[in-house]
Formats: structure tokens, sequence, C-alpha cells
């Protein structure tokens, strides 16, 4: 028995596929048809299922979007996060690459490439890095759809042992049509062993307007690799945003994770790592701020696979009027995986009594020797606090503002790459200086 | 328009229980005025409803300073007029430094005063002269407000907030208290080398040690919610020997 997708994606599969990118490849033929069918088999995420509890894409339900490549025309420079310093920027529209828009490579030991051409090329190592090197999309039925629709998007190699100086950011920019678009944007990174980079992800579109953007980015580290990967969803108040990021983590490899969510009607943020080299680091921290009717969803979901691994997890959530804010976190310790250390922390803050807030750990531990841990809280501004500062002569207002802003700012503050941590952190100011007069 | 602090048969309720049944004060410009009284009488909420706390009920009287009625002022308005309580329990903020939390504070004061903002090389200089003279080491500027201080700590900082701020009226609810012996004479001449024709100062407190360093001019004894009693120096001295015990909650 199965399920039918609920709505029109994957109707027009049949008829487009044919076009699609490596047809002849049957490697990446079989990719996409598994793929296919797997979306087939599960449809749009409903809440029987776990992964997918809390967050429902009604618009992807109910809306007729279409999932047909879409190129429009941008021809001002794309600002992305507004990262000050040297800037290597990648520029994606609607998922397709736009190299017009994107910097000039030219750092040796860093190539940028086109994922429609190296499939088209047969390319053995993109293709056998698709989908985390392995086609499994149980509990992502959106990243099945974005296989099945896989068409373009950027590949980055970084050589071996080489550190890339300026920040690469990409920036997956969406655009309003007159049908609701559904934009597939598809990242891979291959970081040789002992690299080093800075990646951001951007993703934004215009601030009104219904559209939909499913993102799959992919993370190939080398043994002993550092890489910084930070990731900012500002998507438009009426947008639905679904992004799924994979990254293993070899052998003293280092991974520092962020995620800042502010945008978007529907936003589902997904980061799993899978720590399967000894002695392997990752750092996955994040908040968010929504209001609203928004929908926010950050889940994480952490494989400790092989020994000595070490996995910190700290997010921070702001909810304002009938918002509803999800935190998700699994970490599964494997039967190996001994002496490692996993430690998670989620502390929402409520502005309204209508926001809602749900906060699921989940910890399932089948070695013996670990260290393994989860907070969670949900508060509310404290009175005491406000007052304090308006005593001082700081106005309600701005006293909220200064004490919401340091909350997310305990979040913030582990982002160790300073630009980064500065442009996230005048996104979370823009944010909250948006609510000056609405809350209070 | 009378210059100071006039609260005049002030009545206040916490929770439908009366706290305050007829405050009286006058505390003139230039007057350090003492408020002794048992655990309990009304003290902090006499201070808390001068600077403009939530979640109590005024139910009759008024506050008057400078001519303005404050008690139809926000919490901050109060502050831009010179209004500055040093908290019994200062609170901790984390996320915000002290150095940035004050010269906020400054700044939005003096713009409520139509002043123009501090330059930040001059706040940061005038910042780490006072900080010094209350003994604070630097690094305690750096650090997120009242996060991790001591207990002493914090209520020097309060004092170094206060001679930040330079109010006309400093409310001090036991500042001394937690304070180690050293401390309270830092803190009694920092108080001391502020006081002015201009500024008020208004000093609860349960020790008359706090009152040899910081001689008052006048000494109330809030009791069961009244000025039981009020007079000079002596009658600090004189509560040291004989405690509270005169003072019942039977309307005098
Ligand atoms: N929020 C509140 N809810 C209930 N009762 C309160 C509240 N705030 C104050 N009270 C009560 O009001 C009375 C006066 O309290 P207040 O803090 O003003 O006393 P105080 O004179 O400052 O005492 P202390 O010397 O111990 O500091 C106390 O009985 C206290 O329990
Ligand atoms: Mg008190």
């Amino acid at each position: 028995m199965t399920h039918l997708p609920m709505t029109p994606l994957l109707q027009d599969y049949a008829k487009i596929s044919a076009s699609l990118p490596g047809v002849h490849d049957s490697r990446v033929a079989t990719l996409r048809a598994m793929a296919a069918e797997s979306y087939r088999t599960q449809g749009l995420p409903h809440a029987r299922v776990e992964a997918w509890r809390y967050t429902r894409l009604k618009d992807l339900e109910t809306l007729p979007f279409s999932c047909a490549a879409a190129l429009s025309d941008v021809s001002e420079p794309v600002e992305g996060a507004g990262l000050a310093g040297a800037v290597l920027r990648i520029v994606l529209v609607n998922g397709q690459y736009v190299e017009s828009l994107s910097s000039q490579v030219d750092i040796p030991g860093l190539a940028v490439g086109c994922l429609r051409e190296a499939l088209d090329a047969g390319d053995d190592a993109v293709i056998q890095a698709l989908d985390g090197g392995g086609a499994d999309f149980a509990g992502a039925p959106l990243a099945a759809l974005a296989t099945a629709y896989m068409d373009d998007g950027v590949v980055v190699r970084v050589a071996e042992g080489v550190s890339v100086a300026p920040l690469v950011e990409v920036v997956a920019l969406a655009t309003v049509d007159v049908m609701p678009h559904l934009a597939f944007p598809r990242f891979l990174l291959l970081l040789g062993a002992g690299a080093e980079m800075t990646l951001v992800e951007t993703f934004t579109g215009p601030a009104k307007g219904v559209y939909a953007v499913n993102a799959v980015t992919d993370l190939c580290m080398g043994e002993g690799a550092r890489l910084n990967h930070y990731v900012l969803q500002a998507q438009g108040a009426e947008a639905t945003h679904v992004s799924l990021g994979r990254c293993a983590v070899p052998a003293k490899a280092h991974y520092e994770g962020f995620v800042l969510q502010l945008g978007a009607k529907t936003a589902r943020h997904e980061m799993r790592l899978k720590m399967q080299g000894v002695g392997g680091e990752a750092k996955l921290h994040g908040a968010y701020a929504v209001r609203g009717e928004a929908t926010c969803d950050t889940t994480t979901v952490v494989d400790h696979i092989a020994e000595e691994t070490i996995t910190d997890q700290v997010f921070k959530g702001i909810l304002d009027d009938k918002s509803h804010g999800i935190y998700q976190g699994r970490v599964h310790v494997h039967r190996n995986a001994q002496r490692i250390n996993g430690n998670q922390l989620h502390k929402a803050l409520l502005l309204s009594r209508s926001a809602r807030v749900d906060c699921k750990p989940e910890l399932e531990i089948y070695a013996d020797d670990v260290k393994c841990s989860h907070g969670a809280t949900v508060g509310e501004l404290d009175d005491d606090q406000v007052f304090y500062l308006q005593a001082r002569g700081i106005d309600v207002v701005t006293a909220r503002a200064l004490l919401l802003r340091a909350f997310l700012g305990e979040a913030l503050d582990m982002i160790s790459v300073d630009a980064v941590r500065t442009a996230f952190g005048a996104h979370a100011t823009g944010w909250l200086d948006n609510a000056r007069g609405v809350t209070s | 328009m009378s210059k100071g602090l006039i609260v005049t048969d002030l009545r206040v309720s916490v929770e439908g229980k009366e706290i305050l049944k007829g405050v009286s004060l006058v505390v003139e410009p230039g007057k350090v005025h003492a408020i002794m009284g048992p655990n309990g009488s009304g003290k902090s909420t006499l201070a808390h409803v001068i600077s403009g706390r939530p979640g109590y009920t005024v139910t009759g009287g008024s506050v008057m300073f400078d001519g303005v009625d404050v008690l139809e002022l926000e919490p901050e308005d109060r502050a831009a007029l010179g209004i500055f309580l040093a908290f019994q329990y200062p609170v901790e903020i984390p996320g915000v430094t002290n150095t940035t939390f004050l010269k906020t504070a400054l700044n939005a004061q003096r713009k409520a005063r139509g002043e123009k903002e501090l330059d930040p090389m001059g706040f940061l200089k005038v910042l780490r002269e006072k900080a010094k003279a209350l003994h604070l080491p630097d690094d305690m500027l750096k650090r997120p407000l009242n996060v991790g201080f001591s207990g002493g700590e914090k209520k020097r900082n309060e004092m170094l907030q206060m001679a930040v701020l330079t109010p006309k009226l400093a409310i001090l609810d036991e500042t001394d208290s937690g304070l180690d012996i050293d401390a309270l004479r830092i803190v009694a001449e920092g108080v001391n080398a502020q006081r002015s024709p201009e500024r008020s100062f208004l000093v609860i407190t349960h020790y008359q040690r706090l009152l040899d360093y910081i001689v008052p001019d006048v000494v109330h004894v809030l009791a069961y919610g009244r000025i039981a009693e009020t007079g000079g120096p002596d009658l600090a001295r004189q509560l040291e020997k004989t405690g509270y015990a005169d003072y019942t909650g039977s309307a005098a």
C-alpha cells in the first residue's frame, strides 16, 4: 500500500525526468529512481512520521507548486548575509548556479563547479558523495524529492591540506513567480584531508510572495579536515523552507556548525552528523526567532559511530505571537562508540502566551562508557531584569531588546569566525528591532 | 514648586495585603535621611514604589520629586529625572556586559534629558576612574552584569552605577549588608564624595555602623508600614541598644 503524494509534486515527473542531467549514467538514474520511489511511498510528512511530528508543510500540501526549473533574471549584485572581509560568493537562483552573479575563483586548490556538468560528465567523486554517500531517505521525503528532481547546484572541491582563506558563501536566492515555485538548491562540498574552510550558506528570498525552497547540502570531509559551517535562513515571510544538511566527520576532523533561522512562514532545518572517525569533534549550535503564525523547526540527528568522538549542541529560540518553535535533537550512540561525549541544550523564551515550543530530545545509547547530557528550559523574559534596566533609565522596549539579544548572544557568541558572528548578530538584532512596538 | 522628595500619606498593598499604611516623608535637596526598621516593615517596598517597580498597588497618597508626580511615570522616566535605587538584591543579567549596560543607561538618561551622548572614549575613562575609586578591578567592567559577582561586589557595583549616573536622589536599600569592613568604608567614602547641596540620599540600613561613616541629617523608623519615629543621628544609636521592641503594630 502506498501513500500517494498529497500534491501535484511528482505528477509531471515522467515528463521532466528525461531531461534531467546524468540520465545516461546508470548510477544517477538508479539514485533518482530510488528517490522518486521513496517520495512516492512516504509522501509529504505527516504527524505520524516521528521525525516530522510537529511540522506540517501545509502550503506544499495545498498550493499548486511547480517544480519545473525556473531561472529568473536577477541583475542586482547579491548581498547574502552581509559578511565583512574577503568573501568568495557563489550564487544559486532558484537552485540554478549563476556564474555571472558569483565571484571569480582564483584560489589554488579550490574549485567551484556546476553540479549539472558533473552529473553529465559522470564525475565519480561527486556521484559517490550524493545523498551522504547512500540513498537513505528514511524520514527525509523532501530530500528524496530533491534528489528525484536533482538538476543543478554547486560543487566545491578543496584539495588536501589547503586552507581556504576567504569565507565561502553560498547564497541560495529564491524569486517569486506567477505560480508558486519550489526550488531545489543543492550544494556539495568535497573537503580534502587536512583542508580547512569556512562555509556560509545563506537562504534568502523576497519578503513578500509565496515560494518554497527544498535544499540539500552534503559535506564530505577528509581526515583531519576542519570545517566551519554556518547557515542563515532568512527567507521571506510567506516562504516554506526545508533544508537538510549532512556531514560525516572522519578521524581527527573538526566541524563547527551554527544555524540561525529568522525567516519563512514554515521552516525546517535538519542537520545530520555522523561521527565516524576516532577523535572527531563537532559543535552544532544555533538560534532562532519566530513570530506571527510562523513555524520554525530545527532538527539535529547525531550519530556517534566511532570511539572518542565529541559533540556539543546549544540552541536558543525566541517565540512571539502565535508562533511555534520546534527543537528535536536525536543523539544515537552506537555500540562501539566508547568514551564519547555528547551534550545537548535547548533554551526557549516565550514572549507571548499564544506562542508554543516543542522540544524533543532523544538519546539512544548502546555503548556503556559514554558521557551524554541533555537540558531544556522554556521561560519568559524576567520581569526583575527588565525592571533593573528600566530603573537605570533604559526604556522598556530597549530593555527587552537588550535582554533578548543577550539571550540569543549566548548562542551566537559560539561562532568562532568574527565576520560571521558579527553578520549573524546583526541579523538577529534586525529581527529584534522589527519587534519593537509589537511586543510589550 | 518644591525641590526634593515629598512622600505624602502613601498607602501601598501587595496582592491585597496593605504594606505601607500612610507613609509621609520629606527629603530636601542635599540631605541624607536614614530609614531603619524591623524586617518586613516595608522599607524595600517604599524604595520600590518610589522607583516604579511593578507589582505594587498604590491605594492612596502621593510621591512627588522636584515637583513632579512620579507615580505617573515609567521607571525609566523616574531614572532620567534623577532617581536612583541601589537594589537590596541586584539582578544578574547574563550576556550584557557591565560596561555596555552602563553606557546604554547613561546615554538613555542623557537623551531623555535632551543632553548629548557621551563619546565612548571619554565614557570609558570616567568609568575606569570611578571603578578604581571603589576598588573594583577593571575586569569586572567587562564581565556580564553582576553575573557571578560576590554579594559584596554586587553592592559595590551598585555604587559604581550611582557614581556614573550621578542621580539627584539616591535610595540605598541595605547597600551595607554583605559588605566587609573595608568595603563598607570604601562605599561610605563613595557616598560622602557625592554628597552635595543638590543631591539627597535615602539610606535604608539595619546597622549603626554605616551611619557612623555616612552621618545622616534625619533618621526615621519605619515599623509596620508607618513612620513610627523621626529623629537625629542619636536615634540610630539609641535603636542599637533598645531594638524595635517599643514599636508595635498598633497605630501610634
Ligand atoms: N510580592 C510580594 N508578595 C507578597 N508579599 C510581599 C511582596 N513583596 C513584599 N511583600 C511583603 O511586604 C512586607 C514588606 O516587605 P519589604 O521587602 O518592604 O520589607 P523590608 O522592610 O525591606 O524588610 P527587610 O529589612 O527584611 O529587607 C513583607 O511582609 C513582605 O513579605
Ligand atoms: Mg528590604
